[in-house]
């Protein structure tokens, strides 16, 4: 039996043995892996990088009351980033899969044409969702732009989510019966939180107090942005985007105020991406 | 004569853009191989997501050679006094490679040059190719592009191999960092093995060997047969849905096929939701038995060879089955709430910014229906009408549309399937689902009148909101869908014979939003351009018909589209007498341009008889062919103005307008006037271009 905890073990042994860094999630809501600054500041300019980590995410409308097998609020990514893009990405990336145990021969494996986008970071790429005999586990992007700045080095994201790779691994239907560790259950951990945090995100978070945060927040950060406190003004970056997708959850955000919300986002995750590259290219 | 190969190995390309690029391959080596006059046998282009490959047999190791004469310096300038060579005509021999006794002496209407003949072409085929494909492969258009590594070069997915061989002969060049070889890949789940090609006839089948079929069509071919065998088995058939079939197609390498099973309890779910949780997302074939019924089963296309194991089968349900579970747990969820009741939440749902809600749509949509139901007073169920109007947006509120994912596009679709399960009136379900139809050219009609109004009326509204947006309209680009939505009430109007004035419709539908006038006619006059356009596209009319006849137009557009019907089968019947009518027509247009006020014609006034018998014609046959034309009778209308013809002859012919007296040329004027309005009961006629003149 490949735990949960396994299965990032054995990827993260992987990616360790091609030299990357093996990090940790940021300690503070993320919607991706991709907002970590371990991949979005480190994707910007010509030094190459390597990493890979878990990002624990968080998505407040996918929350459906631990009533939903296949859908939670928070789940897991492994997270990639590989800068240059290697020649062989695919097959860095395949053997991964070996590595993790599906014998890919037996299978059918795709890389389906899936350009990613996220408006809120001004980033885009282009690439595929893996599918493994017709379930996406894995996004691929060749990034493009991050921070509405064009690259000058392509790195090459994968990001892997775990729960469905390991449902796959383990034969199981539901989220909720994933093995963790050995006794332990991805329900035993987390089936109270999905419950508790998909009654917040619907019904009892405050619309005003998170309209107001988001506000000062966006205050702050410019501020620090402002001057060039990267990491605390980007943090702030972080914490607006996911009191945006509280807000949305809540359906207290109209379409036509919904750009408006993501362009303010944009427009401050770009001033943090061009301070990192003014001072590395300093 | 030799055969050449090119195989450009990429990381999966996106499925439908790649016959685009074949295209491209194609059309770019043939005409390479003419510019540069080197023949050949034929030209092909094989393609899978990983491959895009052209294939020449029996190319010619060298291109032609061919003479082209060249002019060089005039006679004066090329010889000194002593008839000895100038450095003109030796820069001119050095710079073309010619010797001094092949120039020769061309007398021109410029005097004399000097002139010589070279040699062109006769380079090998080899290195022309070596030179063509890096800046070919650059200028494939692409509807986007990435840059993968340092090399600057751009396409649509990072480009991993090049093999190009000419014979048993590798093309040395290089693109994007890489060096051209004798080497491919096999199937990426079959090991991905190195494949070494000696010769290009081996290709297709080295590849074959190793689970490629590259050869698009064969590949089509065998997914079909295997797809046909493994349904009838069963007594089955799959549901051949083609724009689907083009993209599995490129989505294998090699087409494996299963089937797969759901459980029968989503056959529950409208057939739409199922057969758009198969093929939206998962590209999968529906499945259906003798009678054309859904079953509950299902078609994958997969790039394998078998599933042995027959994991691959359960593990494609399982994600088959938990969209459909998504469906079903919005299904049941939503059959919860009466239609009625949800529309109250149409109140909350902005349409677009500053235009109001859904609400304040279909509030207005009610008014301009208004207007429309007494057109067809008697035949029109209205309490029905308004019914289906309040519950035809409704749907938006639903799970099922709300999910944001596959089902989203089954508005109006999901209205109508709810209505049936709430047990309403089928044909207010069927109103609903009539009232957003046709979504694109060639879709779908509504079956009833009343969903055909509240279609028409819900697609005026939408183009003058646009219109109060101030939407750029422009003949080339149609970024919110305006030509679309117009397109569909032409083929409304045109297809159920919808009669209504559409220009005061747009009016009416204006004022409610606060369009201002100007704002509209210019609308008008643009949807106007886009019915000749329509026209010419659908029926084959000629625009510059469809441009006479909406001079005439009183805003109904079913009837600019019958008297261009007629007019249209009366000029390709009669086309040289015709032109000469439109010729007549153009120069009374001409002389009366820039006149103004003219009298009233004044017979005693009038000189020939010529003018004489004109004027006496007309008064005769115009009230006639008004007539004719307010009845609609309008080959008759046509008839009349044809009878006509002689007098305007003879009166062009033997007649003077523009003499010195001004009485007399006033009244010429005048008569002209006449005559021109009288053909202006049908159209103007001056607008049609005649071919010889």
């Amino acid at each position: 039996m490949v735990t949960f905890q396994d299965l990032i073990l054995k990827l993260s042994r992987y990616y360790a043995d091609l030299g990357c860094v093996i990090g940790e999630p940021y300690n503070s809501e993320v919607g991706a892996g991709t907002f970590n600054p371990l991949t979005f500041l480190r994707a910007l300019g010509k030094k190459p990088w390597k990493a890979a980590y878990v990002e624990v995410t968080r998505r407040p409308k996918d929350g459906r009351y631990a009533e939903n097998p296949n859908r939670v609020q928070q789940y897991h990514q492994f997270q990639v980033i590989l800068k240059p893009a290697p020649e062989n990405p695919q097959e860095i990336y395949l053997n991964s899969l070996k590595y993790i145990g599906i014998d890919i021969e037996k299978h059918d494996v795709r890389f389906v044409e899936d350009d990613w986008e996220s408006p809120t970071l001004g980033a885009w790429g282009l690439g595929w969702e893996v599918w493994l005999d017709g379930l996406e586990i894995t996004q691929f992007t060749y990034f493009q732009q991050v921070g509405g700045i064009d690259l000058e080095v392509i790195p090459v994201e994968l990001t892997y989510g775990l729960e469905r790779i390991a449902m796959y691994i383990q034969k199981v239907d539901s989220i909720f019966d994933l093995v963790w560790a050995p006794g332990i259950t991805w329900g035993d951990l987390y089936k109270r939180f999905e419950y508790e945090f998909s009654v917040y995100n619907y019904e009892k978070s405050d619309s005003r107090l998170l309209g107001e945060l988001f506000k000062k927040f966006e205050k702050d950060a410019e501020a620090l942005l402002k001057e060039k406190l990267l990491y605390p003004g980007y943090d702030l970056v972080i914490k607006m985007s996911h009191i945006f997708n509280l807000l949305d959850a809540r359906g207290a955000i109209s379409p036509s105020e919904r750009q408006a919300y993501i362009f303010k986002v944009r427009k401050l995750a770009r001033a943090a991406a061009q301070i990192y590259l003014e001072e590395e290219n300093e | 004569m030799s055969d050449f190969l090119l195989e450009i190995g990429v990381e999966e390309l996106p499925a439908l853009d790649i016959y685009d690029i074949a295209e491209q391959f194609k059309s770019g080596f043939e005409s390479f191989l003419s510019e540069k006059r080197i023949t050949y046998k034929n030209v092909k282009v094989y393609f899978t997501l990983r491959r895009i490959a052209v294939s020449i047999e029996g190319i010619s190791d060298y291109q032609e050679i061919w003479e082209t004469e060249v002019i060089g310096p005039p006679v004066k300038a090329a010889y000194d006094q002593n008839g000895k060579p100038t450095k003109a005509l030796i820069g001119f021999i050095e710079n073309k490679g010619l010797k001094l006794e092949d120039v020769s002496v061309e007398e021109t209407k410029k005097g004399a040059y000097v002139k010589g003949r070279i040699k062109e072409g006769g380079s090998a085929t080899v290195e022309l190719l070596k030179e063509f494909i890096p800046g070919f492969l650059s200028s494939v258009k692409l509807s986007k592009s990435m840059r993968w590594n340092g090399a600057g070069f751009r396409f649509l997915r990072p480009v991993r191999w090049i093999l190009a061989l000419f014979n048993d002969q590798v093309l040395d060049f290089e693109i994007a960092g890489m060096r051209a070889s004798r080497e491919t890949y096999g199937n990426r789940l079959k090991g991905n093995p190195r494949i070494r090609i000696d010769t290009p006839v081996e290709y297709l089948t080295k590849l074959e060997s190793h689970f490629v079929i590259a050869d698009p069509e064969k590949r089509r071919r065998l997914l079909i047969e295997k797809m046909e065998k493994l349904t009838a088995e069963r007594g089955f058939t799959w549901d051949n849905d083609e724009e689907l079939l083009r993209e599995v197609v490129n989505l294998v390498e090699y087409p494996g096929v299963i089937l797969g099973s759901f459980e029968e309890k989503y056959l529950e779910l409208p057939e739409a939701v199922v057969i758009t949780a198969m093929k939206q997302h998962q590209r999968y074939f529906a499945v259906k038995d003798k009678r054309g019924k859904l079953v509950n089963r299902f078609i994958s296309a997969i790039n394998n060879t078998e599933d042995l194991a027959g994991l691959i089968v359960s593990n494609h349900e399982k994600v088959l089955r938990a969209r459909l579970e998504d469906a079903e747990f919005y299904m049941r969820e939503d059959l919860k709430v009466p239609l009625e009741d949800r529309i109250e939440e149409l109140k909350k749902i902005i349409y677009r910014e500053n235009l109001g809600t859904i609400y304040d749509k279909l509030q207005r949509v009610e008014n301009l229906l208004k207007e429309l139901v007494q057109l067809y007073k008697g035949k029109i169920d209205e309490k029905l009408l308004f019914e289906a109007l309040y519950l035809s947006k409704v749907d938006l509120t639903t799970l099922m549309i709300k999910d944001g994912k596959e089902f989203t596009k089954l508005e109006g679709v999901i209205g109508m399937e709810y209505a049936l399960k709430q047990g309403k009136d089928p044909k207010l379900a069927r109103i609903i689902y009539d009232h957003i139809l046709p979504r694109f050219p060639g879709d779908e009609l509504p079956q009833t009148l009343e969903g055909t109004v509240i279609s028409i009326a819900d697609k005026i509204d939408t183009l003058v909101t646009f219109v109060k947006s101030g939407a750029e309209i422009s003949a080339s680009q149609d970024p919110f869908g305006l030509r679309r939505t117009l397109y569909s009430i032409f083929e409304l109007v045109k297809e159920k014979k919808v009669r209504f004035d559409f220009a005061k419709l747009v009016e009416k539908a204006s004022l409610q939003l606060g369009v201002p006038s100007v704002k509209y006619q210019d609308f008008l006059i643009w949807a106007w351009t886009r019915l000749e356009s329509y026209l010419e596209e659908k029926e084959g009319i000629r625009y510059d018909i469809v441009d006479c006849v909406v001079f005439a137009n009183k805003g109904d557009i079913w009837d600019v589209i019958e008297r261009a019907r007629v007019l249209n089968r009366y000029y390709l019947e009669n086309q040289k007498e015709f032109e000469e009518v439109v010729i007549g027509q153009k120069r009374a247009n001409n002389i009366l341009s820039g006149v103004n006020e003219l009298p009233q014609v004044d017979e005693a006034i009038f000189e020939r008889d010529e003018e004489r018998n004109l004027h006496r014609i007309l008064k005769e046959i115009e009230p006639h062919v008004k007539k004719s034309v307010e009845k609609e009778k309008y080959e008759d209308a046509l008839r009349m103005l044809r009878s006509l013809k002689p007098y305007i002859d003879v009166f062009f012919d033997n007649v003077f307008v523009m003499v010195d007296d001004e009485k007399i040329r006033n009244n010429r004027l005048a008569l002209l006037y006449e005559l021109r309005d009288c053909f202006r009961h049908y159209g103007d006629f001056s607008k049609i271009v005649v071919s010889s003149n």
